[in-house]
């Protein structure tokens, strides 16, 4: 059976940052996939997601990411259509890019067949517990694109989706 | 030369944690040169106070998001020598069997995303995955598998969900250990690929030594992680209820972590002062990953903790596999652990991937934590980071300005400090 994963990530103490772990919590309380979809709170990500990312054939990965857009707004599209711009200091393990640990994935030849990333632009990285407001309004939006992402490799999903 | 030189390492990278370097150097003359820890205080013992024995454990595993599952048995021995609770054979099994996970997740990170950049000249792991994109894979492999183990034995990779005060709250099953004896199987050639791609560039760290006491539990039959007596190669063995008589912490203007002293103005704690002291009880393939290296004891050089590491990846991988076959002979049994509240004061003590671990508790009559102490690894090593120091930079005070400050770097990189960690900070009084 083929394994299909959705994973968070981010920091929910950053305010927006934390919009990732916060979707795949609020999907898995929803119990629409049942045991169809793993959802992992991939935290403020590093080398643990390559580790996930072994264990799956279709991931999805929901992370809020600078891409110029407006607040809010939500890009989806596989790791071949990016350049990363954020800069590596080495400064710690803890301070990490997901693009970088994509290509550590590729090399250990562990990718997932399906990858999809789905970013979503933040209107406010800060310690702060919460979401912005513009986010916080968005979240049935991201949710159903998640669902949507999904529908392909999952049987009777479509009916979750409206 | 009579140089000047004028350096501020403003926040050290590639370790847990900031530590700043200043050296400053007049007409050939050092002027200053500080190890300096800029860290906030985290007040974890203020936290422990008032809180019930059953969630110290849960607190501490809190103060590190490397070692907690050092935090968390360094606690629970506290509490159950505190409370007089006895542990079951399968209870201590079963913990080694977590703080190896827990010492091959850490030192691997260590080696393989810390300093293997510096031995191959590259500022990240992230270029090697061209230039040495094996030896990446290997290490990715051997903290997948450390991963697996913390996982399997205490319900998650980090903060361990399965411990308690007296025992277990879940177990493995005897299939989920047989799995874990096959992966570990497994690691000891991958163990061994690594060691190969270390050796090929170990001229790359320094050739400086510095005598020093080194300090760590040891034991008559076992590489001592989990218990044991503490040992100095000045003074011998002490008990570990004399811990303070051991640590002897003071504090410094210019850093927010205390430091410590015993027999010597410094002393060394980590996996180097393990093997220094321990290196006897190795098994096989750790003898030969330090044969390897040309690794003997004692060695007074700090930059070989890092090897030191490596032979200690190596011991807990062959100690796991034999821990698991003495769990596989005995059967698991489902333990009731037996937990009887009394007043008192317990301490407890293990060696973490980063050196000595000193928890010291006292309970009161309804069970509750009165005082706290916690006395980490990274702080009894700030002394010696400073000494070396001392000790090094006249040696390569010639030298380039950038390579100085690599050297440096270098050094302070070899004792994978924990500054986070740090939980025992300055003790103030406001007027």
């Amino acid at each position: 059976m083929k394994k299909i994963g959705v994973i968070g990530i981010g920091n929910p103490n950053m305010g927006d940052d934390g919009i990732g772990p916060l979707l795949i919590h609020r999907l898995y309380a929803s119990r629409l996939f049942g045991d169809t979809v793993c959802f992992i709170d991939g935290g403020a990500g590093g080398m643990t997601i390559v580790h996930e990312l072994a264990k799956l054939d279709t991931a999805v990965i929901v992370d809020a990411g600078d891409f110029g857009g407006k607040p809010g707004e939500f890009r989806i599209f596989s790791p071949e259509e990016i350049v990363s711009l954020k800069r590596f200091s080495g400064f710690s393990v803890h301070e990490w890019d997901l693009i970088k640990t994509i290509e550590i994935s590729k090399v250990m030849e562990e990718l997932p067949e399906q990858l999809h990333i789905m970013a979503i632009q933040p209107a406010t990285i800060a310690w702060q517990p919460k979401l912005s407001k513009i986010l916080e309004s968005r979240i049935p939006v991201y949710e159903k694109a998640v669902r949507k992402l999904l529908e392909p490799y999952c049987r009777n999903i479509a009916e979750c989706i409206n | 030369m009579k140089r000047n030189l004028n350096i501020h390492i403003e926040h050290i990278t590639r370790v847990e944690g900031h530590g700043n370097i200043v050296l400053n150097v007049k007409a050939g003359r050092i002027e200053k040169l500080q190890w300096n820890i800029p860290e906030a205080p985290r007040f974890f013992e203020a936290m422990l106070r008032g809180k019930h024995f059953n969630q110290l454990q849960p607190i501490t595993s809190r103060i590190c998001g490397i070692c907690s599952i050092g935090h968390s048995l360094a606690s629970l021995k506290a509490t159950e020598a505190a409370l007089g609770v006895e542990i079951s054979e399968q209870t201590v099994l079963l913990r080694r069997l977590a703080l190896h996970g827990e010492n091959m997740q850490s030192h691997i990170l260590h080696v393989g995303y810390l300093v293997a950049p510096d031995l191959f000249g590259a500022g990240s792991i992230m270029p090697l995955l061209k230039t040495a994109h094996k030896a990446v894979i290997n290490i990715v492999k051997i903290h997948r598998l450390a991963n697996f183990m913390s996982d399997l034995i205490c319900g998650r990779t980090t903060h361990p969900l399965r411990f308690c005060v007296g025992g277990f709250t879940l177990l493995p099953t005897l299939k989920e250990l047989q799995t874990l004896r096959e992966e570990l199987l497994n690691g000891k050639d991958t163990v061994r690929k690594v060691a190969e791609a270390i050796q090929a560039k170990v001229h790359h760290l320094p050739d400086f030594f510095r005598e020093t006491e080194y300090i760590a539990l040891t034991a008559d039959n076992l590489y001592a992680l989990y218990d044991g007596p503490v040992a100095s190669t000045d003074t011998g063995i002490h008990p570990v209820n004399d811990y303070l008589s051991i640590t002897n912490e003071y504090v410094l203007p210019h850093s927010t972590a205390k430091y410590t002293r015993h027999n010597r103005e410094s002393y060394m704690v980590g996996a180097l002062a393990r093997f220094n002291i321990n290196a006897a009880q190795l098994g096989p393939l750790a003898k030969e990953i330090a044969a390897r290296f040309d690794l003997e004891p004692v060695n007074y050089n700090p930059f070989m903790n890092t090897i030191a590491q490596l032979v200690e990846i190596a011991d807990s991988m062959e100690d796991s596999i034999a821990i698991i076959d003495e769990l596989m002979a005995r059967g698991l049994k489902e333990e009731q652990p037996k937990v009887k509240i009394r007043p008192g004061r317990g301490i407890g003590a293990v060696e973490v991937p980063r050196g000595i671990l000193f928890h010291d508790y006292t309970i009161d009559e309804l069970g509750n934590c009165i005082k706290a102490n916690c006395i980490i690894p990274t702080n009894q090593n700030n002394a010696n980071i400073q000494k070396d120091m001392e000790a090094l930079v006249p040696t390569i005070i010639d030298r380039p300005q950038n390579e100085i400050e690599l050297t440096l770097e270098m050094l302070v990189r070899a004792y994978d400090p924990c500054i986070s960690c740090s939980t025992h900070y300055l003790k103030v009084e406001f007027k």
